[in-house]
């Protein structure tokens, strides 16, 4: 067998290897997602599906106030939510990677992921107990004597979306900040205390920066998935914390208009593609001005 | 021992009992000495031995459990590493992936507040002084070994430190770079007159750039001395064995006249050695020493003839210029290791063939 028959049986078996997560995601993403941009070009004709070209619906979606109101509280609570997540979760890495002994670090990266031994929907659950009107912490509180009356702000509003989305998706923001705080060479700490930082400037000048992609994959994962989330908003959201995802959930099912929930959640894509690569050219601009 | 007691020049670091437990391990044993101003100083040992903790300790990344570090007269407890008046050239070097080459070197002075013009021209002398002039704009990450260890060596040589540490910086590289790194840093060191402290386990490189080295096995220093000191007078079996190569022979003691003592070496024969020769005196236990250039297989008749050993070729190894034979003295089953000049050998030797091995009593050292 000469070397260039290896070469190209290999090349092959990549190809093979490759080729069932290609077609799966061919399948189940890419020719759905071409469906519903498809279907956003069309109209809905009472029953029927008017399949003419039209950009009526995105022209709704775009200048509609309800929408557009959708819109931006959805952006809101997802920059909150990602900025509250990762705040959050970046100390839990730190700590985890620079202060656990090495041996325990796998059982504390284990114990984070605990949560996830329960299903989504039961941990939304559990926060509407948390704060619900005779929640865990009215209960506590009036138990206490600190209040007589059970606080209503805690549940059905943005604020509860923001702590229970935040509580879902930690865990997703702690592993990428660990692993990029992990691969941190300590000599590099170790070079910049002797060249004359304190702990503080150290954190900024070294720490952050090597940090970077961790953080940014982080957010990254954090933003993308809570705009879409409707499951949430639904459960604590309350009458003022219906989401975007909310309303293209009514247009394909209440509403029976799919071609404008199609526009929706099409444009919905297009927002959150927009500013994930906004906040990707900042960073590396951030990034650049350090060197 | 010589430089030990020279009063002239003044210790830039003191080192008095410094010991470093890790748990019931312990790496420093009380260790005490003096690092003169402008001097270049090798810890060299095995892994394990303690000499990188010592390092640190200096530098201040390990808090010693008991004992004092003081630099240029000043105590340096309770002080950390960025106070501390040292700098460190790390094993890794530790250069800053996300900064460019101008950027890392300028790290100290920035962290200093320095002013922008003064960081600029201080950059520049120091990216000369280590031989990349124009590198500023690189980043750091497309650099070779080489200039990594430059990177690393201008960026804490712009701090002016009294003292530069320098952990095992040379291990990282491939050999012919490694040797040109060792000369142009004795040469860094002599132009800057800065104390430069070297950790190694290579004894080539601590014999050659160093002025003083220590010897350290087990967290504690068993020698230190110059380098011809070192490698002519080793205190004991331990040192003379990690510095150079040396062979071992039996020794039994046969009288003891005045300050001479008549001993029966294994495989050479009886002879007279002084005092000098047993710098820790004789023991049940003291071997014979005596390094491979110190024997000489006789090949011209009519060449001086000191004291002759019998033995036959056992291995030979050719490296160029020197060949090193093992040889197998007559008598007993002890090989020994001889190294000549091949300038010095006037006829082929081979294995099996019986050779005359000439020797100096001068040059036995009696060893524990």
């Amino acid at each position: 067998m000469n070397f260039s028959l290896i070469q190209k049986i290999r090349g092959q078996a990549g190809l093979i290897l490759v080729s069932p997560p290609f077609f799966y995601a061919l399948l189940l993403l890419a020719f759905p997602l071409m469906g519903v941009l498809a279907l956003s070009f069309w109209t809905q004709d009472y029953l029927e599906l008017n399949r003419g070209f039209t950009l009526d619906n995105y022209r709704e979606a775009w200048t509609g106030a309800i929408y557009q109101a959708l819109m931006l509280r959805s952006l809101k609570i997802s920059i909150l939510v990602t900025l509250l997540t990762v705040v959050l979760a970046f100390p839990v890495a730190y700590f985890i990677s620079f202060h656990v002994p090495p041996k325990k670090k796998p059982l504390w990266i284990f114990l984070i992921t605990i949560p996830f031994w329960t299903s989504y929907l039961i941990r939304i659950f559990l926060w509407k107990v948390i704060l619900g009107f005779n929640g865990v912490i009215n209960g506590s509180l009036i138990g206490i004597g600190l209040i007589d009356e059970p606080l209503k702000f805690l549940l059905f509003n943005q604020g509860a979306i923001v702590v229970t989305l935040s509580h879902a998706w930690i865990p997703f923001a702690i592993l990428p900040i660990y692993v990029a705080l992990e691969k941190i060479d300590r000599s590099l700490l170790e070079a910049s205390e002797d060249l004359g930082d304190g702990p503080v400037r150290r954190f900024i000048r070294v720490t952050l920066p090597l940090a970077m992609p961790g953080i940014i994959a982080a957010t990254l994962i954090v933003f993308i998935p809570t705009i879409g989330d409707y499951v949430t908003p639904k459960l604590v959201g309350g009458p003022n914390g219906l989401l975007i995802a909310n309303m293209i959930e009514v247009q394909f099912k209440k509403a029976n208009n799919a071609p404008l929930g199609a526009a929706l959640a099409l444009s919905a894509m297009f927002v959150v593609s927009t500013m994930a690569m906004v906040f990707l050219w900042f960073n590396r601009k951030y990034l650049k001005q350090g060197q | 021992m010589k430089q030990e007691t020279n009063s002239e020049a003044k210790p830039i670091i003191r080192i008095e009992s410094i010991q470093k437990n890790y748990g019931v391990i312990e790496a420093l044993k009380s260790i005490s000495f003096n690092i003169n101003q402008g001097e270049f100083l090798t810890l060299l040992g095995p892994s394990g031995c303690g000499k990188t903790t010592l390092l640190r300790v200096i530098a201040g990344f390990e808090i010693p459990n008991a004992g004092l570090v003081e630099i240029d007269g000043n105590n340096m407890e309770g002080i950390p590493a960025n106070q501390r008046p040292t700098n460190m050239v790390f094993q890794s070097y530790a250069v800053f992936p996300h900064m460019t080459v101008g950027k890392n070197v300028a790290y100290g002075l920035r962290a200093r507040k320095a002013d922008r013009q003064t960081i600029s021209e201080e950059v520049n002398k120091a990216l000369a002084m280590v031989g990349m002039e124009g590198f500023n704009d690189r980043p750091s990450t497309a650099l070779s070994g080489g200039q990594r260890q430059r990177v690393a060596l201008a960026r804490a040589l712009i701090l002016k430190p009294k003292v530069l540490l320098l952990d095992e910086p040379l291990s990282a590289l491939d050999k012919r770079l490694r040797e040109q790194m060792q000369s142009e840093l004795r040469q860094l060191q002599r132009s800057v007159g800065i104390t430069f402290i070297l950790v190694t386990h290579d004894q080539e490189e601590a014999l050659t750039m160093s002025d003083r080295i220590a010897v350290m096995f087990d967290g504690k220093i068993a020698q230190l001395a110059s380098p011809k000191e070192l490698y002519r007078r080793p205190t004991n079996i331990q040192v003379a064995n990690f510095v150079g190569t040396m062979n071992f022979l039996n020794l039994d003691l046969l009288a003891q006249e005045g300050g001479d003592l008549v001993v029966e070496i294994e495989g050479l024969g009886k002879t007279t050695l002084t005092i000098d020769q047993a710098p820790l005196g004789y023991q049940s236990n003291s071997m014979a020493g005596i390094r491979p250039e110190m024997f000489t297989i006789i090949t011209n008749q009519g060449q001086a003839k000191p004291m002759i050993a019998k033995g036959r070729i056992a291995e030979t190894q050719y490296f160029g210029d020197m060949t090193y034979f093992d040889a197998n003295l007559e008598g007993t089953d002890r090989v020994v290791t001889i190294s000549m000049r091949n300038s010095d050998i006037s006829f082929d030797i081979n294995i099996g063939d019986d050779v005359e091995i000439g020797w100096n009593p001068n040059s036995i050292l009696v060893l524990n």
